[in-house]
C-alpha cells in the first residue's frame, strides 16, 4: 500500500456535474514514502487542486485521498504547505518569529523555539536577516521563510505549490538547489506542483504529467534515475526534458486551442 | 429567499414588532413614539404637502452645492495637478483648512450672506468642493510612472499626457471625492437647516421636537436616512453606468 | 573655517532649519494676504485682519475661556472616541467572522449609515439628558460606524492562504483568532480610527453649536450673536490647529504602538 494515494478523485465546484466545471475526474495517483513527486502540468489542469485535497483545504466530491490508508480529515502539521506567492507569511511577525510560528501553535517552550528557528533559518542563508519583516525581505528572501517554517516542524509529508513561480530564473535556480539538498536529508515525501519541466527535472525522483482541463487526471508518469546532482547542460537531461516535452506539449497545445476558441 | 435576507428582513421586522410594543404599551409618545405613529405622522405631512416641501428644499440645497461643489472641486484639483507651483504654495493651505470642520463656516457663512438660500449654497459648496480636491490631489500623487513613460515613448508631449494619462486616473478619486463629499454636505446641511431655516429636513427634526412632537422628528429622521439613501445608490449606479470603462469598486 | 561649518551642518540643523522655513513660509503668505484682503474690505467687524484675530485670541486665554472650551471639547471627543472605536471594533469582526451576525445587523448598520449623528441630536439630548452624556454618546454613534466597518472590511479583506497556513500548523477557533485574524485586521482598524477621529471633531463641533453652552463649537456659533467675528475666526483656527495636532498624534501612535500593524494606506 502507498504512503499517498489519490483513488479516483473527482473533484468539482458548484452543486450539479456540468460539462465544463469538473476539475478532476478520475485522479489516480500514489506515491511511495520517501519519494520527491513533481506534478506537471499546463494551466488550469487542477494540479493546485489535488495538492488542496492532500492538503486538506478541500474535500473530494468522489474517490478518496488517503494517507497512509487512512483518509485526509483536515489540515494537519503532518503535511505542510509552502504556499505560491508570500500571502501566507504574517506581516506583523519578524522572519524569526514567522519560522517560530508552528512551534508556537504546538506549545513549545521560548527557548527551544528560538533555537529551532534560528537554526532553519540559518539553513536557508536568513541568519543575518531574522529580525526583518518580509516586507523588508526579497520575494526569493520571502519563500526561503515559508521552506524554513514549513521543515522547522519535520513533518513527513511537505506540500509545495509552485513556490518558486514568482521569482527571477537566478533566484529560482538557487533554490530549487537548496530544495534539492534539504530534502536529501530529511526523508520527507514530498508534493511539488509546477509547469517548468526543467524545474521538475532538477527536482523530482517521479513526475507525473496531467492532461489538460476539465476533468482531468494523470496522463503519464516518469521515472527518473539520473544521478544526483543533476547537471542542466547534460546530454541525459536533454533527452529526459524531450520525452516529457512531447506529452505536456500536446496537453499544453489543447489549453492554447481552446483559449484561442474562447 | 436566502437565508441572508431571511434573517436580516427577520431582525428587522423583530425590531420594528419591539419598538411597536416600547412605543405603545411602555413608553409616552413624547418619549419614545412607535412606528405606527411615525408613519401615521408622516403620511399627514405628506398629503398637506408639508413633508415634500421640507424634502424638497432639502434636496435642492444638496442638489445645488453638490452639483457646483463637484465641478468647483474637480476644477481646483486639476489646476492643481497640471501646475506644480499652483499645488506647492496652496497645498498646505489646504492640509491645514481640512482640519476645520465644514460647519464651523456656518457662522461667517450666515453673517456674510444672511440666512437666506445664498448661505446654504455657499456652504455645501464649500464642503463638496473640499472633498473633491482632497481627493483629486490625492490621485495626483500617484506616479504612473511605466505609464507616463509610455505615453512619451509613444510620442505625447507633456500636455497630452496630462490628458490621456494623468487625467484619467484621477477620475476614480474625483468621483470617490464627490461620493463622499456628498455624504459630508448632507451632513453639514441638515446641522445648517437647525440652525438657521424655516424649512427643511434638520429643522423639521430640531422644530417638531420644540414642539413636542416626536412623532415629526422621527418623520424628519426617516427622511434623511430615505433621501440618503437614494442619492448614494443614484449616484452610485449613475457613475457606474457612465464610467463603466473605470470599474468603480461600487 | 566655511568648509568646517559645511561640514557641521551637512544634513542636520541648516537642512532642517531650511525645509521648516520653506513649509511655513505659504501661512505666512496666507496671513499676509489675509491682511491685505480684510484692509481691502475694509468692514472690520465682518471681516477682522490677522492682528485683531490674534488679539481676540490673547483676550480669550487670559481669560481662561479659550482653554476651558478647549478642554472640554477635547474631553467629549476622547470618551466617545475610546467607547466608539472599542464598540465598533467588536462589531465589526463579530460581523466580520459570521455571516449570520452580518446579515442580522447588516440592515440596521447599513441604513443607520446614512443617519448622521447630528439628526439624532434632539432624541439623545431628551433620552440622555442635557448634560455631557447625550454629546459623548454622538460620538460613539459615529465612531462606532466608522470602526466597524473598517474592521469588517479589514476581516474579509484577510488572503485565505494565512488562514490556511494557520490551519496547517494546528491553529484552530480562538487560537486562529488571536494568532492571526486579530493582527491581520488591525492595520484596517488603526485606518477606521484615524477616520473616526475626523467624523468626531465635525460631530462635536456640530453639536456643540446646536446644543451646548461651552466648548468651541459653541464659542464659534455663539460669537455671531455679538457680531464678534474675530472671536469666530480664533475659534475655527483653535479648531484646525488641534484636528491637525490630533492627526499628527494619532499617526505618530500607531506607528510607535503598533510598528508591526503598518496602517492599510499610510
Amino acid at each position: 500500500m502507498s504512503f499517498i494515494a489519490f483513488r479516483d478523485v473527482g473533484f468539482r465546484y458548484g452543486e450539479r456535474e456540468d460539462a465544463g466545471n469538473s476539475i478532476l475526474r478520475g485522479l489516480d495517483l500514489e506515491i511511495a514514502r520517501g519519494t520527491f513527486y513533481v506534478l506537471l502540468g499546463p494551466s488550469g489542469c487542477g494540479k493546485t487542486t489535488a495538492l488542496n485535497l492532500l492538503a486538506g483545504f478541500e474535500a473530494p466530491r468522489s474517490g478518496s485521498v488517503l494517507v497512509e490508508g487512512r483518509p485526509v480529515q483536515q489540515p494537519g502539521m503532518d503535511r505542510v504547505v509552502i504556499f505560491q506567492g508570500d500571502d501566507s507569511l504574517y506581516p506583523w511577525l519578524t522572519a524569526l518569529e514567522n519560522v517560530e510560528f508552528p512551534l508556537r501553535m504546538m506549545g513549545r517552550g521560548a527557548a527551544e523555539r528560538r533555537s529551532r528557528a534560528e537554526a532553519w533559518l540559518a539553513r536557508v542563508g536568513l541568519a543575518n536577516h531574522a529580525a526583518k519583516f518580509p516586507h523588508q525581505l526579497s520575494g526569493g528572501m520571502k519563500q526561503r521563510i515559508q521552506i524554513a517554517r514549513a521543515l522547522v516542524c519535520d513533518a513527513p509529508v511537505l506540500l509545495m505549490d509552485e513556490p518558486f513561480g514568482a521569482l527571477d530564473a537566478q533566484t529560482r535556480t538557487i533554490l530549487q538547489d537548496e530544495l534539492v539538498d534539504i530534502c536529501a536529508g530529511s526523508g520527507a515525501t514530498v508534493l511539488f506542483i509546477t509547469h517548468d519541466i526543467a524545474e521538475a527535472i532538477i527536482l523530482a525522483d517521479r513526475i507525473g504529467v496531467m492532461r489538460a482541463g476539465p476533468g482531468s487526471a494523470l496522463k503519464d508518469e516518469f521515472e527518473l534515475d539520473l544521478p544526483r546532482p543533476r547537471n542542466r547542460g547534460s546530454v541525459e537531461f536533454a533527452a529526459v526534458y524531450n520525452r516529457i516535452q512531447r506529452v505536456l506539449g500536446e496537453e499544453v497545445q489543447k489549453v492554447v486551442m481552446r483559449e484561442a476558441a474562447a | 429567499m436566502s437565508p441572508g435576507v431571511m434573517r436580516g428582513g427577520g431582525a428587522v421586522l423583530l425590531f420594528l414588532l419591539a419598538w411597536e410594543v416600547a412605543g405603545r404599551m411602555i413608553f409616552v409618545p413624547a418619549v419614545l413614539p412607535a412606528p405606527s405613529a411615525i408613519a401615521a405622522e408622516g403620511w399627514a405631512r405628506w398629503l398637506s404637502g408639508a413633508l415634500q416641501w421640507d424634502v424638497l428644499m432639502s434636496a435642492s440645497r444638496l442638489a445645488v452645492g453638490f452639483a457646483a461643489g463637484s465641478l468647483l472641486g474637480a476644477f481646483l484639483g486639476l489646476l492643481f495637478g497640471a501646475f506644480a507651483p499652483v499645488r506647492r504654495t496652496l497645498e498646505p493651505l489646504v492640509q491645514f483648512l481640512r482640519f476645520i470642520p465644514p460647519i464651523a463656516w456656518l457662522t461667517p457663512v450666515l453673517i456674510w450672506f444672511g440666512i437666506g438660500e445664498e448661505g446654504k449654497w455657499v456652504l455645501i459648496t464649500y464642503t463638496t468642493t473640499f472633498m473633491v480636491l482632497l481627493k483629486t490631489l490625492a490621485g495626483f500623487a500617484e506616479q504612473h510612472r511605466d505609464r507616463m513613460r509610455a505615453a512619451r515613448v509613444f510620442g505625447a508631449g507633456s500636455w497630452e499626457t496630462f490628458l490621456h494619462v494623468r487625467l484619467p486616473a484621477t477620475v476614480p478619486w474625483i468621483l470617490g471625492g464627490m461620493r463622499i463629499g456628498m455624504g459630508n454636505s448632507f451632513q453639514t446641511l441638515i446641522v445648517a437647516e437647525m440652525l438657521a431655516s424655516n424649512e427643511g429636513l434638520g429643522q423639521l427634526i430640531l422644530n417638531s421636537r420644540l414642539q413636542l412632537s416626536t412623532e415629526g422628528m422621527f418623520v424628519g429622521i426617516a427622511g434623511i436616512a430615505v433621501l440618503g439613501i437614494l442619492a448614494d445608490s443614484a449616484f452610485r449606479a449613475v457613475t457606474r453606468r457612465l464610467f463603466r470603462r473605470y470599474r468603480l469598486g461600487w | 573655517m566655511s568648509a568646517a561649518i559645511a561640514k557641521l551642518s551637512g544634513q542636520g540643523f541648516l537642512h532642517h532649519l531650511t525645509w521648516l522655513v520653506l513649509r511655513l513660509l505659504p501661512f505666512v503668505g496666507m496671513v499676509f494676504l489675509w491682511d491685505f484682503a480684510s484692509r481691502a474690505f475694509d468692514v472690520p467687524v465682518l471681516f477682522p485682519g490677522p492682528l485683531s484675530t490674534w488679539n481676540k485670541a490673547v483676550q480669550l486665554i487670559a481669560d481662561g475661556q479659550l482653554q476651558a472650551d478647549i478642554l472640554i471639547s477635547l474631553w467629549r471627543i476622547a470618551v466617545g472616541f475610546v467607547l466608539g472605536s472599542l464598540l465598533g471594533m467588536t462589531l465589526g469582526l463579530m460581523m466580520g467572522l459570521s455571516r449570520p451576525i452580518a446579515d442580522t445587523l447588516g440592515p440596521f448598520v447599513h441604513t443607520l449609515r446614512f443617519i448622521g449623528p447630528i439628526a439624532w441630536i434632539s432624541a439623545v439630548m431628551m433620552w440622555f439628558g442635557l448634560g455631557e452624556t447625550s454629546k459623548v454618546v454622538l460620538i460613539v454613534y459615529t465612531t462606532t460606524f466608522v470602526v466597524l466597518i473598517s474592521t469588517m472590511i479589514g476581516v474579509m479583506t484577510i488572503h485565505p492562504n494565512k488562514l490556511r497556513a494557520a490551519r496547517v500548523f494546528g491553529a484552530r477557533g480562538f487560537r486562529l483568532f488571536a494568532h492571526v485574524t486579530l493582527p491581520a485586521a488591525l492595520p484596517h482598524v488603526l485606518t477606521g480610527a484615524r477616520l473616526a477621529m475626523m467624523n468626531s471633531f465635525m460631530t462635536i463641533i456640530a453639536a456643540e453649536m446646536v446644543a451646548a453652552r461651552e466648548g468651541l463649537g459653541f464659542l464659534i456659533f455663539n460669537s455671531r450673536q455679538w457680531m464678534e467675528v474675530d472671536a469666530i475666526f480664533v475659534g475655527m483656527i483653535t479648531l484646525g490647529l488641534l484636528g491637525l495636532l490630533a492627526d499628527r498624534l494619532m499617526t505618530l501612535l500607531t506607528r510607535v504602538l503598533f510598528r508591526r500593524f503598518r496602517p492599510a494606506d499610510a
